[in-house]
């Protein structure tokens, strides 16, 4: 199914008198086609878990639409929408079984209990939870508890899969083995899916289309890989990636890209102040290279090794470069860089756009 | 289209017809629906009593089963409250002072002797682990009784049945006492001993009586809170006080004692403050009159003999007095509770 | 020579200090030994102490029901012997047949009519009241409306305040209507219990708005999410309400004595009663008329006590639960 949403905006009326009202997401356009896993990115408070839930009906948008292929949903009921929610404290009843939590919601809808028995069971299977139906939610896992959330989403065939925050009460194990998983579920229904997280790094791996959102605006809409390597502003270029990207601030003065003294590159663009955003991946060692880094120390990974130094142009208290394993590199307080092109962002230093 | 227009537009759009709004509000409202039983419950039989305490205390002379066309109180005034506390209510019966008095001495000596009970009986539970569970339960049974009921039976303890020429059994107590050469005592009977001190009658041997059952009725409860609370207490301080080698009176006096106040506390001021309003348990051992008129009479005891006598302003008057004292109590629990409680 | 004495004074003081050292630590061993030893001897008459102490308070504890039921299996004269006997001679549950035959001129029937009204009263406004307590506490955890806080605290206040002070009014206000020695009159009044609702709306609270969204989702709609959710999660409170309730109809004694004088007595007002006719009857006039019989007087108590403890084995964790939050007796 297709999503569209036209125009969304929640505000919120102030908590106290005085306060301003909240604007909790602001005019947001996206056109999720069918059969996609979005996810929807950004730091707490940012708007992405009111967009889930009111895409699921659980709160009503001060105005906009939402429509699910062309069908208008904005005024409809949940249980109408035909979507299935999985929350981030996955919300089990506690008082029942697994069977039971994964039945409710057909149980609900007034279907026969041997097909509703039988279609729980269908959806254990697809989350691997076949051999649990009888416990209660307090005698599972964070884990299983996730999947029996799943399932219960699941079983009611719905056209949109919602998630919000799936993976954050897991531990770090079991968030990739679930992430994977999520994914795998996704492909073998083809039920498009949106999901909410702030890790960007969940996001980028199996996101098929990523919305990085920062105060209730959406800031970038895209493939993960894209939004990568083409962010549109400093925001979106600072928050995806590990590391971090390095910032420096620098200038653009008479055709070149100037951080300190140092000409690190040529450019076409005017003179004006600027941020310079360089992946840690993009630099090059090189004793003749453009750009001179006062070394702090250096991390071996193994892999490859993180040169971690000090320039005084950073934004950031530390630099950090990552170059391969192999490269010798010099005992000297001092070393110098050649930079990957297509690794190095230029941003305005007023609106923090990128300049392309 | 500009932004301005378009920001307009929803504005315009949010901008409902007022019938609706009212129809909205009513709807944001339907919470009332859930309480309304309640609260026309609560009106009748809670809010207004309350009130109307308070007005009925100041009505003089009032009758408030009056007959149809008459007034039912001469005028407004303390008067009430003057006669009540100096006895002088010319109905006879029980004497505020002295039902206060009683009160007074039930329960600041049962409350305080059953939790230190309670407290030494919990700390034995926490030490046992065979039959724990069936002691705890046997400690518990005397809180589901009936008051009344219960009353009665301790009744049988100390009475003696007979007459006073031809005693047919002087009853388990003064049997057991014997034993230790104490001559019989009449505990609850007509000829039951008792000081006077001024105008208060002091029935020392119903006093006992009276405390040993407030004791035994206090016990379940206070064992319940305190045994739970002992559990709660964290095992590292025990350990501790071992490696400081402290002994095991030091351990409970000064370690568990203090860990548990905020219960003993609560438990002493519910105590005190239950204590206060003791009635049926007392009709249960002493009889509806409350042993010979009323010399073992309660304030709760003192209001009901006047709603029964249908002196109206006198019942209001007590029970304003008896919420005074049981305020005090709340008054000082707010403050001991702030000073001595260690958390 | 010297030299060589003192070396070997040396020495050997050396070997005494290194004989000392060891013999301190044998001492050591034995001392912790010993300590051991002592430390499992008082652990021992710790133990002895503990369990005698509370065999002690058991016993006192559990003495009076004891009594209760051997008294009631005793035939009066028995009884009335100078040296109570602590078994009885001869079982006599003639005592229960007596009782149970009762009827009182003054009132609608026999002890047995007495038992199911108060069944009957118990059982009405418990359930009503139960429903009342849920549907309150609904709204006042999970809906919002103006003046819901101000509610709130109001019946929060009136919780400090004796029950006594609004029984007078409350007994004038059902005089008036004409209501006494009614039905109505033994429930209405107690319907609302303001510290259950307390009670059960903070236990309300604690369920996660998480799971009301949830079952929104799942198409509940919200009197379906209070019976198939709220209800079910807090069964525990619910179950130990709801028996803290029935034992305090159980138990009334004040109000039903004020209002009903005739034709809805309820049990506990019977226990004060000697049973005086029966017992002539019962020992042909052995005892008059007018004497109340302690044997009867007990059989009627052990059955006024017998659901209490019915209730009390069948549902002890429950009640212990409840107790222990509620605090209130009756």
């Amino acid at each position: 199914m297709k999503i569209t949403i036209q125009d969304l905006t929640k505000t919120f009326p102030a908590r106290h008198k005085g306060d301003k009202e909240v604007t909790a997401v602001n005019m947001m356009n996206i056109d999720i086609p069918s059969g996609k896993l979005v996810g929807l990115l950004g730091p707490s408070g940012c708007g992405k878990s009111t967009t889930l839930f009111m895409l699921s009906g659980l709160e009503s948008p001060t105005s906009g639409h939402i429509l699910f292929d062309e069908e208008d949903v904005t005024e409809l009921a949940p249980e109408k929408r035909g979507i299935g929610l999985v929350f981030q404290n996955y919300a089990l009843y506690p008082h029942m079984t697994v069977e039971q939590n994964i039945m409710f919601p057909l149980v609900n809808m007034r279907i026969p209990k041997p097909e509703a028995k039988e279609r729980a069971l269908d959806a254990a299977r697809l989350v691997q939870i076949e051999e649990l139906l009888n416990r209660k939610p307090s005698e599972l896992s964070g884990g299983q508890q996730q999947r029996v959330a799943i399932a219960r989403a699941l079983v009611k065939m719905p056209n949109v899969l919602l998630l919000d925050e799936p993976l954050s009460n897991l531990d770090a194990r079991l968030r990739l083995q679930t992430r994977e998983e999520i994914k795998r579920i996704q492909r073998e229904t083809g039920i498009t899916t949106v999901f909410v997280t702030h890790d960007q790094e969940e996001a980028m791996s199996i996101c098929d289309i990523m919305v990085v959102m920062k105060l209730g605006i959406v800031q970038q809409i895209g493939e993960p890989q894209a939004i990568y390597d083409d962010p549109e502003n400093l925001f979106v270029a600072n928050f995806l990636g590990t590391p971090p990207i390095n910032i420096f601030k620098g200038q653009i003065k008479n055709g070149g890209v100037f951080i300190g003294d140092e000409e690190i590159m040529k450019t076409k663009h005017e003179d004006q102040e600027v941020y310079v955003g360089i992946r840690p991946e993009g630099f090059i060692y090189s004793p003749s290279g453009v750009l001179s880094l006062d070394v702090d120390h250096i991390e071996v990974m193994g892999r490859d090794k993180s040169v971690v130094s000090i320039s005084k142009y950073s934004t950031k208290p530390t630099v950090r470069s990552i170059i391969d394993a192999d490269v010798k590199l010099e005992d000297a307080p001092v070393l110098k860089f050649n930079l990957k092109k297509n690794k190095v962002f230029l941003f305005n230093a007023e609106t923090e756009e990128r300049i392309r | 289209m500009s932004d301005e227009t378009l920001a307009l537009q929803n504005k315009n759009n949010s901008q409902k017809p007022s019938s609706k709004k009212f129809w909205d509000f009513l709807k944001s409202q339907r919470g009332w629906l859930f309480v309304l039983p309640a609260v026309v419950l609560m009106a009748i039989f809670t809010f207004y009593p309350i009130i109307n305490a308070f007005v009925g205390a100041f009505k003089e002379n009032y009758q408030a089963l009056h007959l149809e066309g008459e007034k039912g109180y001469t005028g407004w005034g303390f008067e009430n409250f003057v006669r009540v506390l100096k006895g002088d209510t010319g109905t006879g019966g029980a004497s505020f002072m002295q039902c206060l008095f009683n009160t007074f001495v039930f329960t600041f000596i049962s409350v305080p002797l059953s939790t230190l009970l309670a407290l030494l009986i919990s700390v034995g539970l926490t030490r046992i682990k065979v039959l724990q569970k069936a002691y705890q339960t046997v400690f518990f049974l005397p809180y589901l009784t009936n008051a009344l009921a219960m009353g009665a039976v301790f009744a049988t303890f100390f009475t003696i049945v007979g007459t006073s020429r031809n005693v047919e059994t002087y009853g388990l107590m003064n049997n057991f006492l014997s034993l230790f050469g104490i001559k019989p005592v009449d505990w609850i009977g007509s000829g039951s001993p008792a000081w006077h001190w001024g105008s208060l009658n002091v029935p020392w041997a119903k006093y006992i009586v009276a405390i040993i059952y407030e004791v035994w009725s206090g016990l379940p409860f206070k064992i319940l809170i305190l045994f739970s609370a002992l559990q709660n207490v964290n095992k590292q301080y025990y350990d501790a006080a071992k490696i400081d080698s402290a002994s095991k009176s030091t351990v409970l006096w000064k370690i568990t004692a203090p860990l548990i106040s905020p219960m003993l506390s609560y438990l002493l001021i519910t105590g005190l403050m239950g204590g206060m309003k003791q009635y049926s348990a007392i009709v249960g051992i002493f009889g509806a009159d409350m042993g010979i008129d009323y010399d073992m009479g309660t304030m709760v005891g003192y209001i009901y003999q006047y709603i029964e006598k249908g002196a109206t302003g006198f019942a209001f008057a007590g029970s304003l007095l008896l919420f005074a004292v049981i305020m005090v109590f709340t008054g000082i629990n707010l403050i001991v509770s702030k000073k001595t409680v260690h958390y | 020579m010297k030299d060589l004495e003192n070396k070997e004074l040396l020495n050997q003081e050396e070997v005494t200090e290194v004989v000392e050292v060891e013999e301190a630590k044998a001492l050591a061993a034995i001392d912790l030994n010993k300590e051991k030893a002592r430390d499992k001897r008082a652990k021992i008459v710790g133990a002895i102490l503990s369990y005698t102490f509370l065999t002690i308070c058991a016993f006192f504890a559990f003495l009076p029901f004891y009594w209760m039921v051997i008294s009631s299996l005793k035939p009066e004269y028995e009884y009335r012997r100078s040296v109570p006997t602590f078994f009885p001679h001869e079982f006599y549950f003639k005592n229960y047949a007596a009782v149970l035959s009762q009827t009182d001129t003054g009132s609608s029937g026999s002890f047995l009519q007495i038992i199911v009204n108060t069944l009957v009263v118990g059982l009405v406004s418990t359930s009503i009241g139960l429903v009342v307590i849920v549907i309150t506490s609904y709204a006042l955890a999970r809906m919002e409306f103006k003046g819901k806080n101000l509610l709130f605290t109001l019946m929060l206040a009136t919780m400090m305040i004796p029950g006594e002070m609004f029984t007078l009014t409350n007994y004038l206000t059902v005089s008036k209507w004409g209501w006494n020695d009614t039905f109505t009159v033994l429930i209405l009044p107690f319907l609302v219990s303001i510290y259950y609702i307390y009670l059960l709306r903070n236990n309300f609270k604690q369920i996660p708005n998480s799971l009301y969204q949830a079952a929104k989702v799942d198409g509940l709609s919200d009197a379906g999410y209070l019976v198939k959710v709220m209800v079910p999660l807090t069964a525990p409170t619910l179950i130990s309400v709801t028996l803290l309730k029935f034992i305090a109809t159980w138990n009334s004694y004040i109000w039903p004595r004020l209002v009903n004088t005739q034709s809805w007595q309820l049990i506990t007002n019977w226990v004060t009663r000697g049973f005086p006719d029966r017992g002539a009857k019962l020992y042909n006039g052995l005892y008059g008329t007018t004497m109340a019989l302690t044997t009867l007087r007990m059989a009627a108590v052990c059955m006024v006590s017998l659901p209490l403890f019915i209730l009390f084995i069948a549902f002890r964790k429950y009640i212990m639960h409840g107790v222990s939050k509620s605090g209130t007796k009756g």
